[in-house]
């Protein structure tokens, strides 16, 4: 099999399309989706899907396809968040550890285990009990939580890269650490990295999910797809339509990070083989 | 061996204390901090004064923490709940067999599931079997367990009527419907386990048959079940259990909200309300006995795996 063709494994083009429909609904929410996600109509609740409303409407006569496109904003949104507090700690963590070695190196992964022990859901509840139900700050928490994942693996990328040649030879230049660092050790480093981002992106949607079905992140009306996952099993009884639609938009989501984060995964590791 | 107890417990207990002060000073370094959500935005400072010595709160948190956890890790008092003013630790006592048993049998299943599926994918590489198995488990890494459990309920109870929707039967009204009332909860608890187990299993195991013990097994014309089952899969099982350890967050969160889905009143059920209801010293004391029970399983897993594997124990 060439690489060409493992990349654009149609598995993975259908992937990226999703992705890229998903963030343009949430870009154009206002102007692509059908109906005002917040307008109620009880005479009309619980319809079932047809040309006026695709996926139907929940239990307050809404919209349910209008609800799902204004909710790929705190989406994708959150995740970003997420990804960005993963990033931003667990980078420079995962470098300082490798780079600096001995007892810095001891300490900053013995500090990774104890943040690993919190699961992630658990300390975005214990923040959502202190700081109030937020969006932002159950993310907040989540990235903190999974940086240390971050930094495991970019410190074991910094471990591969520091002892080449070409980083070595840059100490005998006397260039200052940082710079070293910043310049020559982290684009090497950073491959991985991204993978490892990419994976976590789906799993923070899957957190964001469950934790606004808990009632901890944005808060109703506000079209949320966990919130609006709740909400519609509560009336399951009556219909269980409304349940399906957000469901399948997060597993699609998930699948589709995951799937392009294993492309990644399998692109960079194929010159090495 | 006892060595290896001692050098894991050395490891262990700075993470344990160090995972129980970022929990404490989570609750309490807080802007605004415990009282003023207690007494609600329009109190004066003068309440806010009063409540803060009540509870305690105007001492200097080292002290705070050095109390808080000497009396929880040496007489098991984590205080009283600010809703009902009952004692926390019975109450945590009350609820923890539930969701041990929920959580216990999900790995399980998820092991049952998992380990049988990843092997035959690995025996069947690159086949039509391997890619519904991987395809399989990949859905079931990206589909939140709480949605599985809304489907599942809907199909097998709600529409099929072949098991109980919501809510656990107590073992004492019977065993077997009590048995009827887990299958749900757990099977849907274990998805996400069983299908990272799967795809653990798959990698360790295609590592293990493409090594060379199990070629020169081969050529020595052994049957093929004992190389699969003497050989590799004896090797691929220590990657394993450390992936055990590592899912038993995963599942414990994964718990917290498959107990709202099903009504079961459990520890994730106590946490979550705690939480909307802001009862601090119970957040506070159920986070800490769920954060224990993923150090103490870390723990037993390195123990099983110096066990199974002398190499690990050097």
């Amino acid at each position: 099999m060439t690489r060409a063709f493992t990349v654009l494994r149609p598995g993975l083009l259908l992937a990226v399309a999703f992705l890229v429909l998903l963030i343009a609904a949430a870009v154009l929410a206002p102007l692509v989706a059908p109906h005002d996600p917040l307008r109620q109509n009880l005479a009309n609740s619980f319809a079932v899907p047809g040309w006026i409303h695709p996926f139907g409407t929940d239990n307050l006569g809404r919209d349910v396809l209008s609800r799902l496109i204004w909710g790929a904003r705190p989406a994708l949104g959150g995740l970003l968040i997420a990804v960005a507090c993963t990033a931003l700690i667990g980078i420079p963590w995962g470098l300082a550890a490798g780079y600096l070695g001995g007892t810095a190196d001891l300490l900053l992964m013995r500090l990774a285990d104890a943040v690993l022990v919190f699961p992630g859901i658990i300390l975005a509840l214990v923040l959502a009990a202190v700081l109030g139900p937020s969006l932002a700050s159950s993310m907040v928490a989540l990235g903190i939580v999974y940086s240390p994942v971050l930094a495991r693996v970019m410190r074991s990328g910094v471990l591969a890269v520091r002892e080449r040649d070409h980083v070595t030879l840059t100490a005998l230049y006397g260039l200052s650490t940082g710079y070293r660092m910043w310049r020559h050790v982290l684009p090497n480093a950073m491959a991985p990295a991204i993978v490892q981002l990419t994976l976590l992106a789906g799993t923070s949607l899957l957190a964001q999910t469950g934790l606004s079905f808990l009632g901890v992140g944005l808060q109703p009306p506000l079209p949320s797809w966990g919130a609006s996952l709740a909400e519609s099993f509560r009336f399951i009884l009556v219909s269980a339509t409304p349940t399906l639609a957000p469901g399948l938009t997060v597993v699609l989501t998930v699948l589709s990070l995951y799937r392009i984060g294993d492309a990644l995964r399998d692109m960079l590791a194929a010159p090495q083989r | 061996m006892g060595q290896l107890i001692l050098r894991r417990l050395a490891t262990l207990v700075p993470t344990a204390i160090l995972g129980s002060l970022m929990l404490f000073l989570l609750v309490h370094l807080v802007p605004g901090g415990v009282a003023a959500a207690l007494a609600g935005a329009d109190a004066t400072p003068e309440v806010l004064a009063q409540l803060e010595r009540e509870l305690g709160l105007d001492r200097p948190l080292s002290v705070q923490y050095l109390e808080w956890l000497e009396r929880v890790a040496l007489q098991g008092d984590f205080g009283r709940s600010l809703l009902d003013r009952r004692l926390i630790g019975e109450a945590i006592l009350e609820r923890l067999p539930l969701t041990v048993e929920l959580a216990g049998l999900a790995l399980l299943v998820a092991l049952l599931i998992g380990v049988p599926l990843g092997i035959a994918a690995a025996v069947h590489r690159n086949t039509a079997v391997d890619s519904a198995i991987t395809g399989i488990s990949g859905l079931g890494l990206a589909m939140p367990e709480f949605w599985l459990a809304m489907i599942a309920v809907n199909l097998f109870a709600l529409r099929w009527a072949l098991l109980p929707a919501t809510g656990i039967v107590p073992v004492e009204d019977g065993l077997w419907e009590h048995a009827q009332s887990m299958v749900l909860p757990v099977l849907t608890l274990a998805s996400g386990a069983a299908a990272a187990i799967t795809r653990f299993t798959r990698s360790g195991m295609m590592e293990a048959l493409s090594s060379g013990y199990v070629r020169t097994a081969m050529a020595l014309g052994l049957s093929r079940r004992q190389i699969l089952f003497r050989f590799a899969f004896r090797n691929a099982v220590i990657p394993l259990v450390t992936v055990v350890g590592l899912l038993a967050g995963g599942i414990l969160g994964g718990a917290v909200l498959v107990e709202q889905v099903f009504a079961i009143p459990g520890l994730g059920d106590m946490f979550v309300t705690a939480v909307q209801q802001k009862d601090f010293p119970t957040v506070q004391g159920v986070a800490l006995v769920l954060i224990a029970s993923v150090i103490g399983i870390n723990l037993a897993v390195d123990l099983v795996c110096g066990l199974l594997d002398p190499r690990t124990r050097a």
